[in-house]
C-alpha cells in the first residue's frame, strides 16, 4: 500500500516543521516538500468532493487512496433507471451488461430459453383470452393454465404457427393495443422454428427481446472503458420494477444519485397499463415524470430523458388518440411525417420538464435522448454522451471547469 | 372478581391470530429436494424454504410476493366450512396485498386484481389462485437464478442439515460465486471487485487512518 504511506509521510512532514535561518538549502527543500503537500492535499480534496456525488462507502475511501498513487481521479456514479412498466429499462440495463461488462455467458443465454417460450406460450393465450377454447384447441389452452411452460418442441411450435397465422388470431393481434400484447410477440413467432430446435441457446438478440417483467431492484457495476484510459469511473446502475406497485421501492433508491435515466416508450400512448387497464400508458408516464423530477432528493440530479422504442413508433402514427397530444396536426407522410411527430412528442416532454422544473433547480442537467433500446449501437452511443455530460458536469461541480 | 381489563392479545400474524396450526418442516414425511432443478411451486411448499427464500426476496425489495404466498397458504389451511375466519383472512389478505396502493401491494395484472376485486364469494378455495400462478412466474424469473448463489441459501443449507442431517441433495449445488442481485457483479474492466482484496484492503486502511491521526 505504497500510496498509504506517501500519505503518512506528507502528513508527517506537514507537521513536524522546523525552520533554520542558517539552514539555506534544508530550507528551501522544506519548502519544496511543502508545496508537494499543498498540492497532493488540494488534488485529494477534489477526489472526495467528486466522491461525494456517489456513495461515500469504505470502499470507495480505500480505492482513493489506491488510485491516487496512479494519478486517477476517481468517480463514482449512482445512476438510477426509472420509468413505467414495460418502457423498456431493463433491456437497457441489459445492453449496458453487454456493453460493458463480460456480456452474457452460454450458461446465462441459456438460462433464457424458458423465458423465450413462456413469452411465446403468453403472447397466444393473450391472444385467445378474447376467442375461446375453441381456436386455440385443448393443448394449447392447457399449457397456458399451468405453472411450468413446458420446452418447445417442433410439434407445439407447428401447433402455435399454424394458430399464429390464423387471420382471426391475426386480427386479434393486432389490437395489441387493447390488449397486453407484448412487443416481442411478433419477433419471436417469426423465429419459432429455431427457438424450438432442440439445442436452443438463445442469440443476444434473443435475449434482449425477451420480456421478463421486473420486480424489486437489481444492481451492476461497470468501468465504461474511455478512450480516456486515466481517468476511472465506476457507475453504478439500477433497474427498478415501472408497475404502482413497485415504484414504493423506489425511495430507497433516492439517495445521492448522479443521474436518473427516465425511460418513456413513445409509441405506447394508444396503449393501456398492465395493472390497471383504464389507464392510458403515456398519461401515466407523464404523470410520473412529472412527480420524479418533483422528488426533493433530486434538486441537483441530472435527468436523461430516454424516448425509447423508436423503432415502434415508426411504425404508426396517428398521435391524437392521446389526450396529451390531442392538438397534433400531421403535415406530411411517411418519414418526414414520423420525424415531425417525433418532435411533437419530444417537445411535449420539454414543456412538462420545465413546467415541473421550480427556479431553484434551473441548472440541474437535463438532456433528450432518442432511442431504441433495442438497438446496440444505439445504445452504446447514446451512453457515450450520457457519460461525457456527466463527467463534465463533475468537474464543473469539483470547480476544475 | 377481577375488575382489571384483561390486556389485548398481540399476535405475531394473522394466521396466529385466527388460530391456524403451524406446518413446519417435522410435517414432511419425505425428506425436500432442495435443488434448482425442482420446480419453485414445489419447493415453496416447504416452510423453511419458503422462510428462506422469503427472506432472500426482501433483500431485493421484491418481499411481498412471497409473503402473499405465505399468507395464502396460510388460509387455505383453513377448513372450507369456516366461513367466518375465511371470510375474515380473506379480507386481510386483499387490504395488504391487493388493494390498489396497499403497503405490500403485489404486481398482478389488472384483470387478476379485479377478479378478487369483484368476487361474489369470499370464502371460494380459489379465489387468489390465478395471483399466486402469476407471481411465481414473477418470483421464477426474477428471483430464481439469483437465489441459489446467495448467502441466504447457504445458511438455509446449513440450518436444513442441522434439522435433519440429509447429506446427499446438498451434493447438487451451483457453485459458490457469490452474485445477489443487490450487489457488486464483477466486471471485466474494472479492478475493484474482488471482494476479498475489498475486505482485506479496508481491514489495512483503517489500520492505517488510526495510524495517521
Amino acid at each position: 500500500m505504497r500510496s498509504i504511506a506517501i500519505l503518512r509521510m506528507g502528513s508527517l512532514c506537514s507537521r513536524n516543521r522546523h525552520y533554520h535561518e542558517n539552514d539555506g538549502p534544508e530550507n528551501a527543500q522544506a519548502a519544496e516538500i511543502e508545496r508537494r503537500i499543498a498540492q497532493e492535499t488540494k488534488a485529494e480534496k477534489h477526489i472526495q468532493k467528486l466522491l461525494l456525488l456517489g456513495i461515500c462507502t469504505q470502499h470507495t475511501r480505500v480505492c482513493t487512496r489506491f488510485l491516487f498513487f496512479f494519478n486517477f481521479f476517481f468517480v463514482l456514479f449512482l445512476f438510477s433507471l426509472q420509468g413505467a412498466g414495460e418502457s423498456g429499462k431493463s433491456t437497457i440495463f441489459k445492453q449496458i451488461k453487454l456493453l460493458f461488462q463480460t456480456g452474457f455467458d452460454e450458461s446465462e443465454l441459456k438460462s433464457y430459453a424458458p423465458v423465450i417460450h413462456a413469452n411465446v406460450y403468453q403472447t397466444i393465450k393473450v391472444c385467445n383470452n378474447e376467442k375461446g377454447v375453441l381456436v386455440i384447441g385443448e393443448k394449447l389452452s392447457e399449457i397456458g393454465g399451468r405453472l411450468d411452460y413446458p420446452r418447445l418442441t417442433k410439434e407445439l411450435a407447428q401447433e402455435i404457427e399454424t394458430l399464429w397465422r390464423d387471420p382471426a388470431i391475426q386480427e386479434t393481434c393486432s389490437r395489441g393495443n387493447e390488449l397486453q400484447v407484448p412487443d416481442c410477440a411478433y419477433y419471436f413467432m417469426e423465429n419459432l422454428q429455431r427457438l424450438s430446435d432442440a439445442n436452443y441457446v438463445p442469440t443476444k438478440d434473443d435475449v434482449l427481446n425477451a420480456r421478463v417483467r421486473t420486480t424489486g431492484v437489481v444492481e451492476i457495476q461497470f468501468s465504461p472503458v474511455g478512450e480516456n484510459k486515466k481517468s476511472g469511473e465506476v457507475y453504478r446502475l439500477f433497474d427498478v420494477g415501472g408497475q404502482r406497485n413497485e415504484r414504493r421501492k423506489w425511495i430507497h433508491l433516492f439517495e445521492g444519485v448522479t443521474a436518473v435515466i427516465f425511460c418513456a416508450a413513445i409509441n405506447e400512448y394508444d396503449q393501456m397499463l398492465f395493472e390497471d387497464e383504464n389507464k392510458n400508458r403515456m398519461m401515466e408516464t407523464k404523470e410520473l415524470f412529472d412527480w420524479v423530477l418533483k422528488q426533493p432528493c433530486f434538486e441537483k440530479t441530472s435527468f436523461m430523458l430516454f424516448l425509447n422504442k423508436f423503432d415502434i413508433f415508426e411504425k404508426k402514427v396517428p398521435l391524437n388518440v392521446c389526450e396529451w397530444f390531442k392538438d397534433y396536426q400531421p403535415v406530411s407522410s411517411g418519414k418526414q411525417e414520423v420525424e415531425h411527430a417525433y418532435e411533437f412528442v419530444k417537445k411535449k416532454f420539454e414543456e412538462l420538464y420545465y413546467q415541473s422544473t421550480g427556479p431553484d433547480r434551473v441548472d440541474r442537467v437535463f438532456k433528450i435522448y432518442r432511442t431504441t433500446a433495442l438497438d446496440q449501437k444505439l445504445v452504446k452511443k447514446t451512453f457515450k454522451l450520457v457519460d461525457e455530460t456527466l463527467r463534465r458536469r463533475n468537474l464543473f461541480e469539483a470547480g476544475l471547469l | 372478581m377481577s375488575l382489571r381489563k384483561r390486556d389485548p392479545q398481540r399476535f405475531e400474524t394473522m394466521g396466529r391470530a385466527l388460530g391456524i396450526p403451524d406446518s413446519g418442516l417435522l410435517s414432511q414425511r419425505r425428506p425436500l429436494d432442495v435443488s434448482p432443478d425442482e420446480p419453485l411451486d414445489k419447493l415453496l411448499q416447504n416452510k423453511i424454504f419458503r422462510q428462506s427464500f422469503m427472506a432472500f426476496a426482501d433483500s431485493c425489495l421484491a418481499g411481498e410476493s412471497v409473503h402473499f404466498y405465505d399468507e395464502v397458504t396460510e388460509l387455505n389451511k383453513i377448513p372450507v366450512d369456516d366461513h367466518v375466519r375465511r371470510v375474515y383472512m380473506a379480507r386481510y389478505i386483499i387490504d395488504k396485498y391487493i388493494v390498489e396502493g396497499a403497503a405490500m401491494e403485489v404486481n398482478i395484472s389488472h384483470r387478476r386484481r379485479q377478479e378478487i376485486l369483484a368476487t361474489p364469494d369470499l370464502t371460494h378455495p380459489d379465489l387468489f389462485k390465478n395471483a399466486v400462478h402469476e407471481l411465481i412466474q414473477l418470483m421464477k424469473t426474477n428471483l430464481g437464478r439469483d437465489y441459489w448463489s446467495s448467502m441466504f441459501f447457504v445458511k438455509f443449507k446449513e440450518e436444513l442439515s442441522k434439522q435433519s442431517g440429509y447429506q446427499d441433495s446438498m451434493e447438487r449445488l451451483v457453485g459458490l460465486d457469490y452474485s445477489p442481485r443487490l450487489s457488486a457483479v464483477r466486471c471485466a474492466d474494472d479492478p475493484f471487485h474482488q471482494e476479498h482484496l475489498m475486505k482485506s484492503a479496508s481491514r489495512r486502511s483503517d489500520i492505517h487512518e488510526t495510524d495517521a491521526q
